[in-house]
């Protein structure tokens, strides 16, 4: 039979691309959810790691041995004590989860790329687990015997995810050995690639792939489905959460994975960014850190007045790099009496003080001050007094382009799919140019995933020219391409943003220091942006932006999130850069967040301006900031 | 391929699903829920319909009646389908001691929600029990996420710093008018006291933020309840055991077939159905044909006739394409019939426990046949074969 006829939505399995138009959300809604069959049927087959079966990883089946027959023993006298229990126990699942955190982690530094001589090397991780796991146990059965069963019931499916981590340990083990050789990678990779196309169809996942990175995998596929507005968000979440639960009613992932997902409802999708006003004023004041703090060198870069409040980013640095930090309070010379002050027009006074700080590998520091309350509505300008008796600094806030006058609204840009394929052409460039572990790297397989589901549902049309650049991107870096992406279009032209940043991906010649870079930008999807401060240094450059209305995700579901921004930069000097999210901050309950982006490769040392565009669903909108450099280098 | 066939109507949905009963433990009492012709009742509660009115009112609830409750609001949602077993070999784990675990046991315990206003997260429940004590907590805390302390301290000083300001004689810009007030709902919300409604002269604060977070982290928390009970729910249903949760299947599938209480809304639901019809019979078809159960194409047969089957290929390209009606689920499927003596079976035409007869298909492209069929020690065995419809 034909699909499409008789009432069929689409195959199982896509023998061809659609025909183009708009996505059918029916088509796609059935596509994802025989996808979700297929990937039950696929964890159905594997092997069920029990601590109670043969075949359990030695370490496990050891502690098993100690906590099952007891706890079950225990179950069966004690069951009523079981759920007040459960409290007095969850230290010790947490002790279960920390102590096979390290066991993981043993085994994948010590772990060789090939796995020939796995047997001799586990022996240690399994003696490290034994080791590990039996005080555990015996603490479980000696110390709390009448809660027991519920200690069996919380190591058993930690158990069981410790199992699927094991059993897939030698071939992530040499995934990240391999990844950390960087560029020599490459060579591997495309063998390996091969070797693993050669057998796997179209959209089919690694045999060893667990069922905890099926369902991850599943939801990559459901929100690049929803971005690229073949499917409703709601649906395509309610699609991957029956399967978490079909899986949990199995037992192959543990009922805790729906908690989290429960726990990810806490955090609701932000309300559209309020209207405003959004003021970004530059400050580029210098601040003695003082004595008693780790920080040298503060300097307050931005005011931003938004919906949620008055903040001003500040960036500094730590004062000894070698060292690590000792997490002295940075923020003490704001504090008592000899802190700033602030007071505006009409005579009103604020309080100051310090809503975070965060630092990094590298030494450098960067934070975000409070003023509370608000300034009212029509106040002109802040002073800013950093200490009693300084003079104190003017901050004008009344001034055009504060917000209230309005802003260019954003231009006309590529479509949702189109822009997620650039975002994984983006993310390739940066690991090309960092080999960071936290970027997916060189392995294509999630982005041909997507690029088999909207080739499947009609949806990829629109972003087949992206794919082509992307193929083009891979080949010049050297990466094997999965067949599947191969197929979707053919190679493209290298866009001049992506080959420029390959001519430079190599320079250290980035200015030092940090400015202000204030900047409000229109509002995107419901988001504001405001850039609130940048620091450069040799290799790269990190952008403060402040953020209301953001599409935040919680993180235990972030990994399956398609990111909903695209950023790029250019100087004056045409040297282009790509933006990537270095971290990301926000309060639960507030509308406000703050974003950390990287610029790579390092902005030219003579350049005097930087144009920085955001491109969203509805358009990109692109913004211009003076660089005037200011210490701290 | 064959398509169409006329005839007499086709017997109830649950004509080939005998009786089931299930023990439940009921306050202290061991109870039996019974399962006959498509509902489930609570023998030992003979008046449950009144007892859910009660139980609605705020009286006591008794286990079974929940269940059958639970069972009837069940009884046409599709999410069974995605949950419940595909095959007789689809083993669900679900026991009623593992959904005790998961609705009271400690995870949700372990997951406890909060009205905090910093962006941190809950105190660990074993904070309190740690040698030391909080002290301990807080010293973890500043060791491993100094930000996170800060970013408490600060808050409390600009709350200290607002209730100076409240207690001084209201809004610290008296005079200056409309006063933007943004932080409210932080300063407000600091556990360090109760919340105080705004009074007086701060009747121009704009304590916005702080209700609508407070009422939307509300809203969350009863959807997360509401979610959690339903999955509990639906849990509690499946630990009935494998013969129930057939039959919960069918009730659902018989639900959006011809004459179900949903037929009139099938399209919408098309996407689920079809999956629910792909996901079992593509294990049917691998034992009946040894086809990949990733090359099943199936799609609802709609109108007259039970429905089509057709291969293409050959060896491992051998492809299935089937168009089956949603009832085939109901009828044929969760009684078990889905392969009999080597033949597909699309629809039974009558039923008379244990006997039945049934339309199967020897192998794709041919007609189907009539073959009637007995239940004999859990499977079903042909006693006569007959011609083509």
């Amino acid at each position: 039979m034909t699909p499409g006829q008789d009432g069929d939505q689409g195959p199982a399995e896509p023998s061809g691309p659609a025909a183009p138009g708009p996505p059918d959300h029916a088509r796609a809604e059935t596509y994802l959810r025989l996808r979700v069959e297929a990937e039950l049927r696929r964890v159905q087959a594997l092997p069920r790691p029990d601590p109670g079966e043969l075949g359990m990883p030695a370490p496990l089946r050891g502690a098993a041995r100690w906590v099952l027959p007891p706890g079950r023993l225990a179950a069966g006298i004690l069951l009523p004590l079981a759920g007040q229990a459960a409290q007095a126990l969850q230290p010790l699942a947490e002790n279960a989860t920390q102590a096979l955190q390290p066991l993981a982690d043993s085994a994948g530094r010590t772990l060789p790329p090939l796995a020939g001589n796995a047997v001799r090397t586990l022996q240690p991780l399994t003696e490290q687990a034994a080791r590990t796991l039996q005080p555990l146990a015996g603490q479980v059965i000696g110390a709390v015997l009448p809660a027991a069963d519920q200690a069996a019931r919380r190591l058993h499916p930690l158990a069981w995810q410790a199992g699927y981590r094991l059993q897939t340990l030698p071939r992530s083990a040499a995934y990240r050995l391999r990844r950390r050789r960087g560029r020599d990678y490459w060579a591997d990779a495309t063998l390996s690639g091969t070797r693993a196309d050669a057998v796997r169809r179209p959209g089919e996942p690694a045999a060893d792939e667990s069922p905890y990175e099926g369902v991850r995998r599943l939801r990559r596929i459901a929100h690049a489905l929803d971005q690229a507005g073949a499917i409703s968000r709601g649906t395509a979440d309610s699609i991957v959460d029956g399967l978490e639960t079909a899986l949990a009613a199995r037992s192959r992932i543990n009922d805790h994975s729906l908690v989290m997902r429960l726990q990810a409802m806490r955090h609701p999708q932000s309300a559209r960014a309020a209207a405003g006003p959004y003021v970004a004023a530059p400050l580029g004041a210098a601040v003695p850190a003082g004595t008693d703090s780790d920080l040298a060198d503060i300097r307050l870069l931005t005011l931003v007045i938004g919906p949620s409040g008055t903040v001003i980013t500040a960036a500094g640095r730590l004062v000894d790099q070698r060292d690590e930090p000792q997490h002295r309070d940075p923020w003490s010379v704001f504090d008592g009496p000899d802190g700033p002050s602030v007071s505006d027009d009409r005579g009103n006074s604020y309080e100051v003080y310090a809503e975070c700080g965060m630092s990094d590998d590298d030494g450098r520091w960067s934070g975000l001050l409070r003023i509370s309350p608000a300034p009212p509505t029509g106040a002109r300008w802040l002073d800013l007094a950093l200490s009693p008796g300084s003079p104190p600094i003017r901050v004008d806030i009344a001034r055009p382009g504060d917000g209230s006058e309005p802003l260019p609204g954003p231009v006309l840009a590529g479509s949702q799919a189109e822009r997620m394929i650039d975002a994984t052409a983006v993310n390739l460039l940066r690991w090309s140019m960092t080999g960071e572990e936290s970027l997916p790297g060189p392995d294509l397989s999630a982005v041909a995933d997507i690029v088999t589901a909207l080739e499947a549902v009609g949806a990829l049309e629109p972003a087949r020219d992206a794919v082509g650049c992307l193929l083009t991107l891979a080949g010049r870096l050297g990466l094997d391409v999965p067949p599947a992406l191969r197929a979707a279009a053919p190679p493209g032209r290298l866009p001049a943003a992506w080959s420029g940043v390959l001519d430079n991906r190599d320079r250290m010649d980035g200015p030092r220091g940090v400015t202000p870079a204030a900047a409000v930008l229109p509002e995107l999807d419901g988001t504001r942006f405001v850039l609130a401060g940048l620091r450069s240094d040799a290799t790269r450059a990190e952008l403060h932006v402040m953020v209301w209305g953001w599409p935040h995700t919680q993180p235990s579901v972030a990994d399956a999130t398609v990111e909903p921004w695209c950023w790029s930069a250019r100087d004056d000097q045409g040297r282009w850069h790509i933006a990537t999210q270095k971290s990301a901050d926000w309060c639960s309950d507030d509308d406000d967040g703050r974003l950390q982006l990287t610029l790579v490769p390092p902005l030219h040392p003579r350049a005097t301006s930087l144009e920085i565009t955001v491109a969203g669903g509805s358009g990109q909108a692109t913004v211009t900031v003076p660089l005037d450099w200011q210490e701290p280098r | 391929m064959s398509t169409a066939r006329t005839g007499p109507p086709a017997p109830p949905w649950w004509a080939l699903l005998p009786p089931a009963q299930a023990e439940v433990s009921c306050g202290e009492q061991t109870h039996r829920l019974l399962w006959a012709e498509g509902r489930l009742t609570a023998t030992d509660h003979p008046d449950a319909e009144g007892e859910l009115v009660l139980a609605a009112l705020g009286g006591d609830r008794s286990e079974c009646v929940d269940l059958v409750g639970w069972w009837a609001a069940r009884r046409d949602d599709l999410e069974v389908l995605a949950v419940g077993p595909r095959s007789a070999a689809d083993e669900l784990t679900v026991t009623p001691q593992s959904v005790a675990g998961y609705s009271q046991g400690g995870w949700l315990a372990y997951a406890p929600l909060t009205a905090s206003p910093f962006p941190v997260h809950a105190v660990a429940p074993w904070a309190q029990r740690l040698p030391g004590g909080m002290a301990v907590y807080g010293a973890l805390l500043r060791a491993f996420d100094p930000t996170m302390v800060m970013r408490r301290r600060a808050a409390m000083r600009a709350t200290a710093a607002a209730r100076r300001q409240l207690a001084a004689g209201g809004s610290p810009y008296a005079g200056t008018g409309a006063v933007s007030f943004a932080r409210a709902g932080r300063v407000s919300s600091v556990r360090t006291g109760p919340m105080r409604p705004v009074t007086g002269r701060l009747s121009s604060v704009r304590t916005g933020p702080m209700l609508s977070s407070m009422a939307g982290r509300q809203q969350i928390r009863d959807e997360m309840q509401r979610a959690a009970a339903r999955r509990g729910e639906l849990f509690s249903l499946l630990a009935l055991g494998p013969g129930f949760q057939l039959r919960l299947s069918a009730t659902v599938a018989a639900a959006w077939a011809d004459g179900g209480s949903r037929a009139g809304e099938r399209d919408a639901a098309r996407p689920a159905l079809v999956a629910a019809l792909a996901g079992r019979l593509a294990p049917a078809a691998q034992a009946w044909l040894g086809v990949d159960p990733g090359r099943a194409d199936v799609s609802l047969h709609e109108g007259a006739g039970w429905g089509r089957l057709a291969v293409s290929g050959t060896s491992r390209e051998r492809r299935l394409s089937a168009a089956l009606p949603a009832g085939w689920l109901a009828s044929v499927w969760a009684a078990g019939l889905a392969i009999t003596a080597g033949h597909l079976v699309v629809a039974v035409t009558a039923a008379a426990w244990p006997d039945a007869t049934v339309l199967a298909v020897p192998e794709p492209g041919a007609d189907p046949v009539i073959l009637k069929v007995r239940a004999e020690g859990g499977s079903w065995t042909v006693i006569q074969r007959g011609a083509g419809p």
